[in-house]
């Protein structure tokens, strides 16, 4: 089930809402857990059992660890734990990769290709893993107490506002929330706002972004010019922001209705002037979550093996830094999706933070910040750009063409025709939005309440709360009713 | 300001929830039931679906189907949507994966987009595969010595390029259509037609000859088609002589928005011109079916038969999809009696009916993008 979905806003949400304030407080793990199991299924009512087994599992290791003092007992069973939390992954993501990497490289030898059954991906799976990962070792590095009560660990692991998309929360973020929360109308109100916020991120910009990003994307190399495959880079750089910003959005919003306070995910990420500050502000929850349990035990590791000062010429403290980095990315990238566009746009975003860290955000900090903008968005869009191909061969051609190597004539009027006034909104507000403009507007406004006498700050907050209730229900009236126009399925010709 | 921030807080929780539970609430107390077939989408609306423990995984996704289509307002709110803030506010088309909008008010059945741009290709084996098809249909008819004739009206993609989107492109090599028409013009025993050029001629002459909201020919791109399947069956019955532009009364009628607007449910906002051309002293009448079984899945007529009663004349049988409602006028006039037979899709040769009609000669129209059907593959 989807957030953007009418199922899920029309039945699923009010019906889960009613009946959890209705329930007792005892009771109100359990409906969120069912509630969460119900929405997992509706991707596969068959991979909910996988879902099922690894909260049963890593409630199993949690017990285990915290039923031994012995430092080699509680490893095997924190590394037996991911082993089993990752099993599934690499197999429903990763199979169909390997075997067809394989079989290139054995093709090469004469040998058959290799063919193994597809996998449906089980919709989550990247993000629950992970998540259950964050518990063993929370548990493993003492940070919190095994959950003895496997209703409350089941909950963390598939509480359905992140259960799809995250964000990847940590376990001792969520585990007193798990035992008691506050509930009140204000929480609501709030979590309502960002779910709408995010609900008309998706719907009304990413998705009119994401019609012409496809189409542009979809064009061969030999009918892509110039400008359009600049617009087809743009473009997604806007919609990739917004669908997962706006997804991450909905789910903070609905985690407050239901009185959770999740993790932050994005923090004006295309506002960054280095690579390594987008990756402080792009996809907090799992940067950190690769910064933790990667980077810095790859990076301890490997500080721990090199005794010289240098290598090579090459100081130590840069060699662990590129080591942890290069790995680190390449994991990111992978984990994005199982596809070499994946694995190179990660090693690009490490080669990249590596660069800087050698001189280049020295160089970059004494520049204007114009340019150190522009440096960043620069790198960013032709990233996504890998990112977005469906091959690396077509990203090639794609990144040709944008510099200059295409051969279809510039036609500005192709590039007119995707701008209808749709486009032109969208894009006008997903560029302001991607600042931190609004949020600054909203600030001033709210501070300048304090400038008037009693009556006009009394009438300007009627008038802020009034416009923020409609501009609500008119984004949830409007994403309807796009939502509802994917439901239009007509045919040229009679179908009964 | 506590006080106030906490009402408004209120306020927009109960909107909130009301707003939610009005639709919720419609699924406990059918307030609104719409009816089961969607008029303008031309299909049955999904039905609530069986859970079975057996098969539950496409349970979720036929539950969900039917939800979204039960929608309350459903089609009225698609209909605001389509008309007022598409096409009304923002100048574009309201469902982009099935209609595009072309320049000076065209329109383009985007499902035809990646055949006409050849992005959809089939291989050599395929296209060996469609033209056998046709050479068995052809042999069948000429074993049983009855004239076969075939035309394949081109889309209009191909007719009116200069009206296309300008992103609209063309891989170079061809198209899918492209390699059948060029291998069927190899295979000599199928009596092809080609009426793209005859097409282009009256087009040329300042003629519409497709309509701009329909993805179908006009009666003057018929009455063209038609002269030149004339030209060829006049040589095997000179008896046949055809219709001149002299024989007709002709009217340019402004008309609602064609298939292409009622798949988007914007008749009220768009028009089209149509071409009314009537027979001068028509002598054709209906006659009386012969009720053959409609074709499997399709709700159209199977069979249309016209007479004119004039026995020196041949029995004519077409075999055809929607192209031939634009024809038939000028068929009807010509020939003793003529039966049409509807059959999208398949194209069969329809052996039953030949051994009943025992026609003199047979035509068989397919729209060109529908020339993959003959081999499964769906347009």
């Amino acid at each position: 089930m989807l957030f953007n979905s009418l199922i899920f806003i029309y039945l699923f949400l009010p019906l889960s809402l009613l009946v959890y304030y209705l329930a007792d407080g005892r009771y109100k793990n359990l409906i969120l857990l069912l509630s969460g199991f119900i929405f997992f299924a509706w991707g596969g009512i068959s991979y909910s059992f996988l879902l099922i087994a690894s909260t049963l599992i890593n409630y199993a290791a949690g017990l285990l660890m915290a039923g031994t003092a012995d430092k080699r007992k509680r490893k095997i069973i924190l590394v037996s734990g991911i082993l089993l939390n990752l099993f599934p992954l690499i197999l429903f993501k990763y199979t169909g990769f390997f075997t067809d990497t394989l079989s290139v490289i054995t093709s090469v030898f004469g040998v058959k290709p290799l063919t193994v059954a597809q996998f449906i991906l089980p919709l989550g799976i990247s993000f629950y893993s992970f998540k259950a990962i964050t518990y063993l070792m929370s548990v493993h590095r003492d940070e919190c107490p095994a959950e003895k009560n496997y209703i409350d660990l089941a909950l963390f692991i598939s509480i359905f506002p992140q259960v799809i998309a995250g964000p990847i929360d940590r376990y001792r973020n969520l585990a007193p929330q798990l035992k008691s929360r506050n509930y009140s109308f204000e929480m609501m109100a709030s979590g309502i706002r960002r779910f709408a916020l995010g609900l008309g991120k998706k719907v009304l910009i990413a998705n009119t972004l994401g019609m012409a990003a496809d189409e542009i994307f979809a064009r061969s190399s030999a009918n892509l010019s110039l400008p359009v495959a600049w617009l087809g880079a743009l473009t997604y750089t806007l919609q990739i922001y917004y669908d997962f910003s706006g997804y991450t959005d909905m789910a903070i919003g609905l985690g407050r209705m239901f009185g959770f306070t999740f993790i932050e995910n994005f923090n004006f990420p295309y506002q960054s002037k280095t690579v390594k500050e987008f990756w402080q502000r792009w996809h907090m929850s799992l940067s950190n979550w690769l910064r933790d349990y990667l980077y810095l035990p790859l990076a301890y590791s490997t500080s721990r093996k090199l005794k010289a000062y240098s290598y090579f010429g090459i100081r130590a403290d840069y060699i662990i830094y590129i080591v942890a980095t290069a790995v680190t990315f390449i994991v990111c990238g992978f984990w994005h999706g199982a596809a070499w566009t994946f694995i190179i746009w990660g090693m690009l975003h490490g080669l990249f933070l590596i660069i800087e860290q050698l001189g280049l955000r020295k160089f970059l900090k004494h520049r204007i910040a114009l340019l150190q903008h522009a440096y960043l968005l620069f790198f960013i869009v032709v990233s996504w750009v890998v990112f977005r191909s469906s091959s690396l061969d077509s990203a090639v051609h794609y990144i040709g063409i944008m510099f200059g190597l295409g051969t279809a004539p510039a036609r500005m009027d192709i590039v007119l025709e995707f701008l209808n006034p749709g486009f032109i909104a969208a894009f006008v507000i997903a560029v302001a939005g991607s600042t931190s403009l609004f949020q600054n507007l909203l600030t001033l406004s709210v501070r300048s309440r304090d400038l008037k006498t009693k009556a006009v700050r009394a009438l300007s907050v009627h008038f802020f709360e009034i416009s923020i209730i409609l501009s609500i229900l008119f984004v949830l009236a409007i994403s309807t009713l796009f939502i509802l126009a994917g439901t239009n399925n007509s045919f040229i010709y009679f179908q009964f | 300001m506590r006080r106030t921030l906490y009402i408004y807080s209120v306020l927009l929780s109960v909107l909130f929830f009301c707003l939610m539970t009005f639709v919720f609430m419609n699924n406990i107390f059918h307030f609104f039931t719409p009816k089961e077939i969607s008029l303008y989408e031309n299909r049955y609306l999904a039905r609530k679906p069986f859970w079975n423990l057996g098969c539950a995984d496409p349970y979720p996704r036929a539950f969900e189907n039917f939800y979204n289509d039960h929608f309350p307002y459903r089609i009225n709110l698609n209909d605001f949507n389509a008309g007022v803030i598409n096409y009304r506010i923002l100048h574009k088309s309201p469902y982009p994966n099935k209609v595009a909008f072309g320049k000076d008010n065209w329109m383009f059945f985007e499902i035809e987009r990646p055949l006409y741009q050849g992005d959809f290709m089939i291989d050599r084996n395929q296209v060996i595969d469609v033209v056998a098809k046709l050479h068995q249909r052809a042999e069948y008819f000429r074993k049983r010595g009855i004239k076969f004739y075939f035309i394949s009206p081109p889309c209009k993609q191909e007719l009116y390029p200069e009206f296309l989107p300008s992103r609209f492109y063309r891989c170079p090599g061809g198209t899918a259509t492209d390699k059948i028409i060029a291998r069927l013009k190899q295979d000599t025993s199928i009596p092809y037609i080609d009426i793209k050029q005859p097409l282009l001629d009256a087009k040329k002459r300042g003629l519409p000859v497709y309509y701009k909201t329909d993805t179908h020919w006009n009666s003057w791109g018929a009455y063209f088609g038609y002269l030149e399947v004339m030209k060829q069956m006049n040589k095997d019955f000179p008896s046949l002589k055809p219709l001149a532009e002299s024989d007709f009364t002709i009217s340019y009628p402004v008309i609602k928005g064609k298939n292409l607007v009622e798949v988007m449910n914007l008749t009220n906002y768009i028009s089209d011109e149509d071409v009314i051309i009537s027979v001068k002293n028509s002598k054709t009448r209906t006659g009386k079916l012969h009720n053959y079984p409609k074709h499997p899945g399709s709700n159209f007529p199977g069979e249309y038969v016209r007479y004119t009663g004039d026995t020196t004349r041949p029995k004519l049988m077409v075999i055809s999809d929607s192209f031939v409602y634009g024809i038939m006028p000028f068929f009807d006039e010509g020939t003793n009696r003529t039966v049409y037979i509807y059959d999208t899709g398949t194209y069969g040769v329809n052996e039953n009916i030949v051994d009943d009609v025992k026609p003199d000669m047979v035509l068989m129209i397919i729209y060109e993008p529908h020339l993959v059907n003959l081999i499964g593959i769906p347009n």
